[in-house]
C-alpha cells in the first residue's frame, strides 16, 4: 500500500511541469537536482525573473509550479508575483529565501493577497522533504484539474 | 499588460527588503532593471583564487569585534552528510554538485574581494547573501556563518570588518574545498 502511494506520487510528479528560478547559479543546480531527484521529468529553469517570465511567455507547455528565490537581484521575486498575478497564473508557487521567516511570511501574504496559489515558502538551505510537500500540493491539483477536465 | 506595482531593487538584506515588501502590497510601478553582477566564467578546479597581494589582513579567528566567530574544537569544516542527505546518497549528484559548489564559491570569493576593493558593500553583501545560502546547502557551516556576519557588516556599513571578513571567508572557502574534494577522492590542486 505504501508501495502503491509512493508509485503513485512520482508518476504524478513525473506529469509536472516546474520552473526554478534562482540567480544564484549552485542553488538553480542543487533545486534542478532536486526536483529530479524527486521524479519531476520537466524541469526547466531561468537565471532571473525577466527570464522566467520570458520562458512562460513563449512556451505553450503547462508549467505547474514556479520556484523560485525570493532575494534575486534585478527584478526582485515580490515583483515577479504581480507579473505573474497579471498574468494569471494559475499553477502553484514556491518561495524560497536565505533570509528571515518574517519575509517569507510577508512574501507569502503578498502572494496570496495577489491570488496567486503559493504552495509553500522555504527556507534556505531547501529540505527535500519540504520540497516533496509542495510538489504533492501541486500534484493533487494537477490530478483534481485532470479529473475535473 | 502588467498592473501597477513596485519593484525591491538589489537588496538582500532584511532590513533593505522588509520596508519595500510592505510597501509592494499597494505601491507604484517601479521596474529595477539595475545591474547585475557580472558572471564570472573562472573557478576552476585547478587553483585557490586568492592571491596575497590583493586581499586585506584576516579577521583572527577566535573572535574580533564585529568579526569571525570563536572557531573551538567542534568547529566542522565540512559535514559531508549534509549533501548527501540531499540527494539521498547519490555518488554522481554528490560528485556534480559539489564540484559546481567549488567552482561557484572561487568565483564569488573573487567578485567579493574586487567589490571590497571597489568599496562595493552592498556587492559583497550579495554575493555574501548567495554563499551564505550554498554553504549551508553542502553542508559548511563555518563558511555559511562567516557570510551570514557579513552580510549583516554590510547591512550595517560596518566597512572596517567587511574586508577583512571576506579574507577569511575566502580562507574557510578554500578549506571547504580542500575536504570536499578529499571526499569525492580528488587531489585538491
Amino acid at each position: 500500500m505504501v508501495i502503491d502511494e509512493a508509485a503513485g506520487r512520482e508518476h504524478e510528479f513525473a506529469r509536472l511541469g516546474v520552473l526554478v528560478v534562482d540567480d544564484d547559479e549552485f542553488m538553480l543546480e542543487v533545486v534542478r537536482e532536486l526536483l529530479t531527484g524527486l521524479g519531476v521529468s520537466e524541469v526547466r529553469s531561468a537565471s532571473d525573473a525577466e527570464n522566467a517570465l520570458a520562458l512562460i511567455d513563449s512556451t505553450t507547455e503547462s508549467t505547474d509550479v514556479i520556484v523560485f528565490d525570493l532575494n534575486m537581484y534585478g527584478m526582485h521575486g515580490t515583483e515577479l508575483m504581480r507579473q505573474l498575478a497579471s498574468r494569471h497564473f494559475a499553477g502553484g508557487i514556491v518561495l524560497m529565501s536565505g533570509s528571515s521567516e518574517q519575509l517569507l511570511t510577508l512574501a507569502v501574504e503578498l502572494g496570496r493577497d495577489l491570488g496567486l496559489r503559493v504552495l509553500a515558502s522555504l527556507r534556505k538551505p531547501v529540505e527535500l522533504a519540504q520540497l516533496r510537500t509542495a510538489l504533492e500540493s501541486a500534484a493533487a491539483d494537477r490530478h483534481l484539474r485532470g479529473s475535473n477536465g | 499588460m502588467a498592473p501597477a506595482g513596485s519593484a525591491i531593487g538589489a537588496g538582500v538584506g532584511l532590513d533593505a527588503v522588509l520596508p519595500s515588501l510592505r510597501a509592494v502590497r499597494s505601491s507604484t510601478h517601479h521596474r529595477d532593471t539595475d545591474h547585475r553582477p557580472p558572471i564570472c566564467e573562472r573557478g576552476s578546479l585547478d587553483g585557490p583564487i586568492v592571491t596575497a597581494d590583493s586581499i586585506p589582513e584576516p579577521v583572527a579567528e577566535g573572535g574580533r569585534p564585529g568579526g569571525a566567530q570563536n572557531l573551538g574544537p567542534d568547529y566542522v569544516v565540512f559535514d559531508p552528510s549534509v549533501l548527501a542527505g540531499l540527494v539521498n546518497g547519490d555518488q554522481e549528484k554528490i560528485a556534480r554538485l559539489g564540484r559546481k559548489f567549488i567552482d561557484t564559491t572561487r568565483a564569488s570569493v573573487e567578485q567579493m574581494l574586487e567589490a571590497v576593493r571597489e568599496g562595493d558593500h552592498e556587492r559583497v553583501g550579495r554575493l555574501a547573501h548567495s554563499l551564505k545560502s550554498a554553504a549551508a546547502t553542502v553542508g559548511a557551516p563555518g563558511l555559511a556563518s562567516a557570510n551570514e556576519e557579513l552580510e549583516a557588516a554590510c547591512e550595517r556599513g560596518e566597512a572596517d570588518v567587511v574586508g577583512p571578513l571576506v579574507t577569511t571567508i575566502a580562507a574557510r572557502a578554500e578549506s571547504v574545498a580542500r575536504e570536499l574534494l578529499g571526499t569525492l577522492g580528488e587531489k585538491p590542486w
